[in-house]
This record gives C-alpha cells, structure tokens and sequence, in this order.
C-alpha cells in the first residue's frame, strides 16, 4: 500500500475537472453520431466501449479514483470482477438452455 | 464507578475522532452494492437483447433519443457543478460551493422534468406496464418496454434520492459543520451523484440508440 491519500479529491483546478466534462460531453456526441454509420453487429459494442471509456474518465477524475489509496480500487475491481462472473456464468447457462 | 469518573472527567474530548478514508471506504462498499444492483438489472437487459434482437430494436425506435441525449449532457454537467462545488469548500470558498450545489439540484431537476414528459408521452400512447397496449406487443417489446420503466424509474428514484442527500449536504456546509476539514458529507454525496451519472452513461446508448 502507497501513501494513503487523506484528503479528499486531491487539489486540482477547476480547469481538469472543466476538460474531463467537455471529453465526457465530446464522447456522447460520437456516441450519438456512430450511430448514423450502420454498423450492424458493433453497434452495440461500440456504444459500450464509448460508454466504458466515459464511465472510467468518471470514476478516475470525478470521482477521484486516481487520487485514492488502492483499496478503493481494490473494492471496485472485486466489485466488478464478481459482475462479470455473474454475466458469464448466466449467459453460459442461457446459451446451453436454450440454443 | 470508574467509568463514570471516566465520562465525567472528559466533558469535551480534545481530540474529535474524523476517519475521511474510512468514510470514503463506507460509501464505496455501499456504492458497490448499488453496481451490483443495476448491474443485475443490465444482465437481464442484456440476456433477452440476445433472445429479442428485432424486437429491442424496433420497441427502442419508439424512445426519443434527442430527450435521451439532452438528459445525457444535464447528467453530465451536473457532475461536472458538484465536483466544483467540493473544489470550492476544500478553498474554503463556502458561498460558492452553495452556489454550484444549488445549480447541480436545478440540472437534477431539468432531468426529472425532460424525463416526466417522455414518461407521459409514452402514458399518453397507453404504454405503461400492464396496459392493453403494451400487452398487445410482441414479447420481446414487452420485455424492453418493462425493463425501460424499471431500470429508468429505479435510476430516477436514484436522481431523487441524490437531490436529498445535496440538499443535507447544502445545510451542512450552509451551518458550518461540512468545511474543508470535515469534508465527508459532501465528498459522499458527490460520489453518490457521480454514480448516477455513471448509470445513466449506460442506460443512454442501450435504451436509446439501439433501434437507430
């Protein structure tokens, strides 16, 4: 374990947190637009893959995982972990039940 | 007999116990929880996309995905005030911290009202669960349309709730308890509301965007 951070959020500008927001914003826009292409079978990849990219710029910056000590992360990442578990095991049990 | 000379002798600790880490880890565990709850929620979501393929894409064109994606940037924004409101306290600058709160409820509110009007719209139609018109759809649409109203109206309850615990953070900050030494209450509440952005960056293309 590094340090541990005590303070909340760490001390940064309001000018990080103002980019994260427009990126964010940028990436909804693309996540819109694709939708014009007709990628037939990706399109649904794609939009999780824009949505996972905003999701993590969140949990990094506004949420300030980037800042924290690992055990936040940690919690998260068993989190997270568990959820694919979850996913994978229903989807395999919807796979051979049914198909 | 001794412990109540203990007491006694104490009547003001000089030492305040604050733990910020350990509350920061209280509001994750139970952050986490909620992951798992909307998670589940996705999992159903996903499992009967693969069932009802044509059926999603056709019930999704139903949803209007300019109210959707205007929603997505009024999330998205009122992240961005809340952020800046902690920013603010942590510089000791309390009226503007009350300030950006203050607009991070207002956005809160705009998404609460685009969603009642694309709500009623869809009532208006008849579609709600249980009506005749939504059981009269394919199967597939059934599903989609009962899993809109379920996992929008639990992430909007959410909305909600996220507005009350701001607005107990407001008071707190507003009396003096919640400053930069004492962050907690706002630190949490704005990790609760980032989570439900989070969400909504996730509802919004699987609701939305499929059926385009």
């Amino acid at each position: 374990m590094n340090d541990v951070v005590t303070e909340s959020s760490g001390h940064h500008g309001d000018g990080l947190y103002v980019k994260v927001w427009a990126t964010l914003v940028v990436f909804t826009a693309i996540t819109v637009g694709v939708t014009y292409l007709d990628m037939k079978a990706f399109a649904v990849v794609t939009a999780l893959i824009i949505a996972s990219i905003k999701a993590s710029l969140v949990l990094l910056y506004f949420m300030h995982l980037r800042f924290e000590s690992r055990l936040l992360t940690i919690v998260l990442v068993v989190a997270l972990g568990s959820f694919t578990i979850f996913l994978g095991l229903t989807f395999a049990d919807v796979h051979y039940r049914f198909y | 007999m001794s412990q109540a000379a203990a007491i006694d002798s104490a009547p003001e600790p000089a030492h305040e116990h604050f733990d910020p880490v350990g509350n920061r880890l209280g509001m994750w565990l139970f952050l986490v929880t909620e992951l798992l709850l909307f998670g589940t929620l996705f999992i159903i979501f996903a499992v009967y996309f693969r069932t009802f393929p044509f059926e999603y894409r056709h019930a999704a064109q139903g949803l209007d995905a300019t109210i959707g994606g205007t929603n997505t940037v009024v999330l998205l924004t009122s992240s961005l005030t809340m952020v800046l409101a902690i920013v603010a306290l942590q510089r000791g600058d309390k009226k503007r911290s009350l300030r950006l709160m203050g607009a991070t409820l207002a956005l809160a509110s705009l998404f609460l009202v685009f969603k009642g009007f694309e709500w009623s719209h869809k009532f208006h139609l008849g579609l709600y669960p249980d009506s005749a018109v939504m059981l009269a759809l394919p199967r597939g649409e059934i599903v989609f349309y009962g899993l809109y109203f379920t996992m929008t109206g639990l992430h909007a309850l959410h909305v909600v709730i996220g507005m009350v615990v701001i607005v107990f953070a407001m008071v707190g900050v507003w009396r003096g308890r919640v400053h930069a030494q004492r962050i907690s209450l706002i630190d949490n509440a704005g990790l609760y509301w980032h989570l439900v952005d989070l969400i909504w960056i996730f509802l919004f293309p699987l609701f939305y965007l499929i059926g385009r």
